[in-house]
């Protein structure tokens, strides 16, 4: 079975493998970057140079793939990621004050 | 196969005009889109939707589709079930993908099957395209946490044969999993999803870590938590006992007159993050007997009569 060790590399993610990934180019990655809806870890002069998170990969799918399906703005899906955003810390939160509340009245 | 009539996925009447067609379309599109629905079968869902409206927006689609829903009610009326079906107009289980890619292939050839509506892409392309990105859920219990871990990763691939049909190969991995991983963060595996069309890229695998819910502490970050139960003379006395930890016992001192949700912090026996450990607290817990002996019940009221406390003065303020 193959063996894989994460790397500091794995950690971090070109604006070329970025666009590849989410069969964008990079002019749309630029104006995602304007709407925030994907920053860069480091941000040089060109778009080339710029690195994202692992999970910056993920929003600009995602972003992708409302954008194709739904034919919205960009503004709009901005929107929609924050509140998607939002409403996950939400239930997670939710779930861990459960938790608790339960452990705290059931712990004897 | 069955026959899947699309004007009953998207809740439209077949006489539905264009503009009828596009809104069910986007009511239904934006209920079910798999990224931002939480309906159990969001994703088969909005595949069916996407499906229908391919076929229903188009004018010389949607006549060559009608003749075939004519021609299937006609059969299904006379006891004969067209496509092998079982004549009635209950679309098919969501979960069979495959039925949908041969009921468009049957219909439309290969052109619709590769439709952007689907996850990802079909049909004949030869176009040189990255392979498929896999994201999945990878559980991590807390103790794991705190060292570099190994642990196998199995999941499918979907290929797609010489004949088109979509096939799913079992595919299984060893990943070391640095220490201090955090509940959510994402991780890369490159090159380990599915194949490249025409020598491009694999597409890769992703994993998001979620820790698994531990039976005695709770996660806020880095820090831990553990209610520790106390007796009402453990918190009005003080007492050390054994605090159960991620790496073994210690011993805790509760200091005297501590309170019900008072919280104790130990340092740095919280989880791990790739700078430094974090914390764990202590919630203290007074609880009492939950029966008393006659025996207990006359200290208790002797306790009662000589302690000089009312719990609730501030009421009376």
């Amino acid at each position: 079975m193959l063996q894989i060790t994460i790397s500091e590399q794995d950690s971090c993610v070109s604006s070329e493998e970025l666009c590849a990934s989410s069969d964008i180019d990079l002019h749309l990655l630029y104006e995602l970057v304007e709407h925030n809806i994907a920053n860069p870890m480091q941000q040089g002069p060109e778009p080339s140079q710029w690195q994202f998170s692992v999970a910056s990969v993920l929003t600009v799918k995602k972003a992708a793939r409302i954008k194709r399906d739904l034919a919205l703005d960009w503004e709009g899906i901005a929107l929609i990621l924050d509140l998607l955003d939002d409403r996950e810390s939400l239930e997670h939160e939710v779930i861990t004050l459960k938790q608790q509340l339960n452990r705290f009245k059931h712990a004897s | 196969m069955n026959f899947k009539d699309y004007y009953s996925v998207l809740g439209i009447e077949p006489q539905a005009d264009d503009k009828a067609v596009k809104v069910a379309y986007k009511k239904l599109a934006r209920q079910y889109h798999p990224d931002v629905s939480k309906h159990p079968d969001a994703e088969a869902k909005f595949k069916e939707i996407g499906e229908a409206y391919e076929v229903l927006h188009n004018a010389k689609d949607r006549a060559q589709y009608d003749e075939l829903r004519r021609q299937h009610l006609h059969r299904s009326r006379s006891g004969q079930s067209a496509h092998g079906g079982q004549g009635n107009y209950q679309h098919s289980d969501p979960q069979t993908e495959q039925d949908f890619t041969d009921f468009i292939n049957s219909i439309f050839g290969a052109r619709h099957a590769g439709s952007e509506h689907g996850r990802q892409h079909r049909g004949g392309s030869t176009r040189r395209q990255k392979g498929q990105d896999i994201e999945l859920e990878f559980a991590m219990f807390l103790e794991e946490t705190l060292t570099d871990t190994t642990k196998p990763v199995d999941f499918s691939l979907k290929q797609q044969d010489a004949s088109g049909r979509i096939t799913e190969q079992p595919k299984s991995l060893k990943v070391k999993i640095p220490a201090g991983v955090a509940n959510g963060e994402r991780i890369r595996l490159k090159g380990q999803g599915g194949p490249g069309t025409t020598k491009a890229d694999n597409g890769d695998l992703y994993l998001q870590i979620r820790f698994v819910p531990h039976p005695l502490f709770d996660v806020d970050g880095q820090n831990l938590s553990i209610v520790v139960p106390i007796a009402p003379w453990e918190a009005v006395l003080g007492t050390k006992l054994k605090l159960p930890t991620l790496t073994g016992q210690i011993q805790l001192n509760i200091p005297a007159n501590s309170q019900s949700g008072q919280r104790l912090r130990i340092k740095g026996k919280g989880l791990l993050n790739k700078k430094q450990q974090g914390d764990l607290y202590a919630v203290l817990k007074v609880v009492v007997p939950s029966s008393s002996n006659d025996a207990s019940k006359t200290l208790w009221a002797e306790l009662a009569e000589k302690t000089q406390f009312d719990p609730r003065a501030t009421w009376s303020k």
